[in-house]
């Protein structure tokens, strides 16, 4: 699959609809700061990267609400320092890398989603645009809403294919008062100590393999007596444990954030059920994910395992319904998804006719949808 | 239709295809009682296949299809006002599989709401939403309308419990969408599906999420001489940065029905009271006690009582969950409204809904979800009484066009169906109803799947002539 090179165009949301009306050359794909383009494979048909300019404001920080507006363009960590100002936050990353539509459209999770759910649990409101230039605008500004379509839900994780997301209202949560962490090596962990140590609701509880071995990372977060007391329970079902201080938890956290950002590498993304993260021996197996959320299930590969590993992977973890996707660096023989689901891909595609009956927004990047182009003249 | 009616039976068997206008009559309405319709034929299929096959043939033949559960929507989401078929899943109740280690359970459209979390009870586990319909309404039907309930402030909706949903679609085809693993990635279709209110096919299947049953819980009462005042404490006690598992609103008439009711008493010169529940790990209910008691008296509270133990704590929510039913000593007929705004709006809408109902010679009852600002305006009238049924449905537009100039919301969980059509335009306008008619189309082309509900005008917006607006109050019966 070859990419287009062509330089990134930036269109202000005001130009946004005569550029649209106007448009004649290769199919659109929208992009920020450019951080998941490895997500999916690339479009079939070279394609234009175009980027919103200008819409990096807040819009409105209702705080009392709770919620949230802002351009698609802001930057996740900018967003995350305006609500912390105010005791606030999105419990996705404490600071999360990339743009507010990027982070929409990739549909990715963050290593607290075991606890908190994922961005698409707090997204509430959506403007965007699709096929040549028309504006919809769902949701709203109340964090409880069942009035029309959620058209929220279907724009994430739809990598740009069904148009372009201009705003996103957001509900947030209070910032917790603190946050204690601790570390334990997983060669010495129980099942039994695994499942009660995640029945104290940790904010996170990760396996992260390092050079050394693989250790068990757990954190919590609210008031500090809360957090001292879980600690401290913790410890009593572990034994000794590491204990990690508020900031060198954050800096770890930190840390993975740009891991699954950075570089040249391909990652891996993906997860199994739940029941697949409470045997410590299958969680250590050589070549498994570098991270792995033990309250939910979701894994990170940092790097890409050499192909007999990967495929192997890949069937192991069909034992536990599990999948394994791949963010592709550069162009790969991989097929970057673990799955389909022809239904699925089926649904996406009627959709997508409906709406961009033109294909002006770049297709071709989920599962099953490579082989969909649009007509060229 | 003769002959379709014999293949009908052939394949569900005559008990399950109801012909008789008797029969047919039980499904006129739902919990939306304004508008009635007696559908042309009623079908109770028993498995995903029957009801594949079922579609097959209705489809084939260009029958409207109404999906239906226990009939408790309180927005005519059930309602066949061009005739069809009601296609209910009543009979297919059964949770299939309960699975204790992912935490989830496979069930059929037709379970109960709190038949699963009784179920799932001995697992320690329980189905978070609850709304309070909840002992009689069907987790299809949650599904549909994307139900929420009291304890949706710190649980979520629906939405956020379902994993997967198995769906039949126009010409029977059946399939699934989503998976109990997470991280698959691509665009969210059961997100997208939660909330269609049956438009874009029937939901047979699910696998829905468990939650644990909390460690420890924390109930609160408390009595406040203004809704104000009541409103304040709500958002101080989030401003302290403590979201409650439930916060619950309920008003003077409501108190008066619950004394009449239940024999409750209240503190002289009560005017709204909040229900506030903690959840979660013992040390953080112990933690997050004292913020809720110092909201409440901070906001000029005159009582505040704790639950010592369960059986008090059940006696407070049979108290909310059993106000609608006690509203029935103090009138002969009630409308259940169901709007959302802005949590800070709270004492500018109640305020709002008060005028409006002088305004308009009714009487309003209001209980609620104040922790999100999803309003249940409660309208008393009798049916009997043409101006007063008229002066339901001006008051109810009135009330929603005041959520949506609040910056709210038609519906917080009830759902458009057919109550709410006429103000769609209103609320999103005609560009975000076309995209929206295109999501729709690419699951049922035809618009067989309920229609004329949700989008005005049916299958698209550029259709003319189908548009359903507001129906005419009282019984409507098809020629």
């Amino acid at each position: 699959m070859s990419q287009s090179l062509s330089p990134t165009m930036m269109v202000s949301e005001a130009d946004l609809s005569t550029f649209l009306r106007d448009w004649s050359g290769e199919a659109l794909l929208p992009v920020g700061e450019e951080r998941f383009l490895g997500r999916g494979s690339w479009p079939e048909l070279p394609s234009q990267r175009v980027s919103l300019d200008e819409s990096n404001a807040t819009v409105d920080h209702a705080t009392a609400d709770l919620t949230v507006t802002v351009g698609a363009s802001v930057l996740m960590s900018d967003l995350q320092k305006t609500l912390n100002r105010h005791g606030q936050w999105l419990p996705v990353a404490l600071q999360p890398v990339g743009t507010v539509g990027g982070w929409i459209g990739s549909g990715r999770q963050s290593q607290m989603a075991g606890r908190f759910g994922s961005l698409r649990d707090y997204l509430i409101g959506i403007q965007g645009v699709t096929g040549r230039g028309r504006a919809f605008k769902a949701g709203g500004k109340v964090v409880k809403n069942v009035a029309g379509y959620d058209l929220m839900k279907l724009m994430t994780g739809s990598l740009g294919g069904f148009g372009l997301v201009t705003e996103a209202t957001f509900r947030v949560l209070p910032l917790p008062e603190t946050w204690g962490g601790f570390r334990y090596p997983m060669k010495k962990l129980s099942r039994t100590q695994l499942q009660e140590a995640r029945a104290l609701e940790p904010t996170v509880l990760c396996l992260s393999r390092e050079a050394n071995g693989c250790f068990l990372i757990g954190g919590f977060s609210g008031k500090p007596n809360g957090v001292r007391e879980r600690l401290r329970l913790v410890s009593d079902v572990l034994g000794a444990t590491e204990e990690l201080p508020a900031a060198t938890l954050r800096g770890l956290l930190d840390g993975w954030e740009r891991r699954l950002l950075t570089g040249n590498q391909t990652l891996g993304w993906g997860g199994v059920l739940p029941s697949g993260v409470t045997n410590p021996t299958f969680l250590q197996s050589p070549g498994g994910p570098s991270l792995w959320d033990l309250l939910r299930g979701y894994a990170w590969w940092f790097d890409l395992p050499e192909a007999k590993t990967l495929s192997t992977w890949r069937e192991g973890l069909k034992t536990y319904e599990g999948v394994l996707n791949l963010d592709v660096a550069a162009e790969s023989s991989y097929d970057p998804w673990g799955w389909e689901s022809p239904a699925e891909t089926a649904v996406w595609n009627r959709i997508k006719d409906n709406l961009d009956p033109e294909g002006i927004w770049a297709w071709g990047r989920l599962p099953g949808t490579a082989s969909l182009s649009r007509e060229t003249s | 239709m003769r002959e379709l009616i014999s293949n009908l039976i052939h394949l569900l068997g005559k008990d399950a295809v109801l012909q008789s206008e008797s029969a047919r009559a039980v499904y006129e309405c739902d919990g939306y009682t304004l508008n009635r319709a007696v559908p042309d034929l009623v079908v109770l299929p028993k498995s995903p296949e029957e009801v594949s096959e079922t579609v097959r043939l209705l489809d084939r033949e260009g029958v409207p299809i109404v999906p239906r559960g226990a009939g408790t929507s309180l927005s005519g989401g059930c309602l066949s006002p061009e005739g069809g078929v009601v296609l209910s899943l009543t009979r297919m109740n059964q949770i299939e599989h309960l699975d204790r280690d992912n935490r989830c359970a496979l069930v059929q459209a037709g379970v109960i709401n709190l038949a699963l979390s009784r179920a799932a009870s001995p697992a320690g586990l329980h189905y978070a939403p609850d709304p309070s319909s909840q002992q009689a309404c069907t987790l299809g039907g949650n599904i549909a309308a994307n139900s929420g309930g009291p304890h949706t402030l710190k649980y979520g909706v629906t939405v956020n419990h379902v994993l997967a949903v198995e769906l039949v679609t126009a010409g029977g085809e059946r399939f699934w969408i989503g998976s109990r693993t997470p991280g698959r990635g691509g665009p969210d279709l059961v997100g997208t599906v939660v909330g269609h209110e049956g438009t874009f096919g029937v939901v047979t299947r699910a696998w829905v999420q468990l939650v644990p049953n909390p460690a420890a819980t924390a109930t609160f009462f408390a009595e406040f001489e203004s809704v104000e005042a009541a409103s304040k404490a709500v958002s101080t006690v989030i401003g302290l940065g403590v979201v409650p598992a439930a916060v619950e609103m309920m008003d003077a008439p409501i108190m008066e029905a619950l004394s009449e009711a239940y024999g409750l008493s209240f503190q002289p010169g009560t005017q709204a009271a909040l229900l506030i529940e903690l959840d979660g790990q013992p040390v953080d209910v112990r933690e997050e006690t004292p913020s809720v008691l110092e909201a409440c008296q901070a906001a000029g509270a005159s009582h505040v009582r704790q639950a010592k133990d369960e059986s008090e704590r059940r006696l407070l929510w049979k108290a909310r969950k059993q106000a609608f039913g006690a509203l029935g000593r103090i009138t002969k007929n009630l409308c259940t409204q169901d709007g959302v705004v802005p949590r800070t709006k709270l004492p500018e809408v109640l305020r709002s809904i008060q005028t409006i109902g002088n305004d308009h010679g009714l009487r309003v009852a209001n209980v609620f979800h104040a922790g999100d600002g999803n309003l249940h305006p409660i309208l008393l009238y009798d049916e009997n009484k043409p101006e007063e049924v008229e002066a339901v449905l001006q008051a109810s537009e009135a009330i929603l066009e005041t959520c949506l100039a609040l910056g709210g919301s038609l519906s917080g969980e009830h759902g458009i169906g057919v109550e709410k059509i006429g103000l769609m335009e209103k609320a999103f306008g005609l560009g975000t109803l076309e995209v929206m008619s295109d999501v729709r189309r690419a699951f049922d082309p035809e618009a067989r799947f309920n229609p004329n509900k949700v989008l005005p005008n049916g299958a698209g917006c550029t259709d003319t002539g189908r548009g359903l607006g507001r129906t005419k109050p009282g019984r409507q019966v098809p020629l």
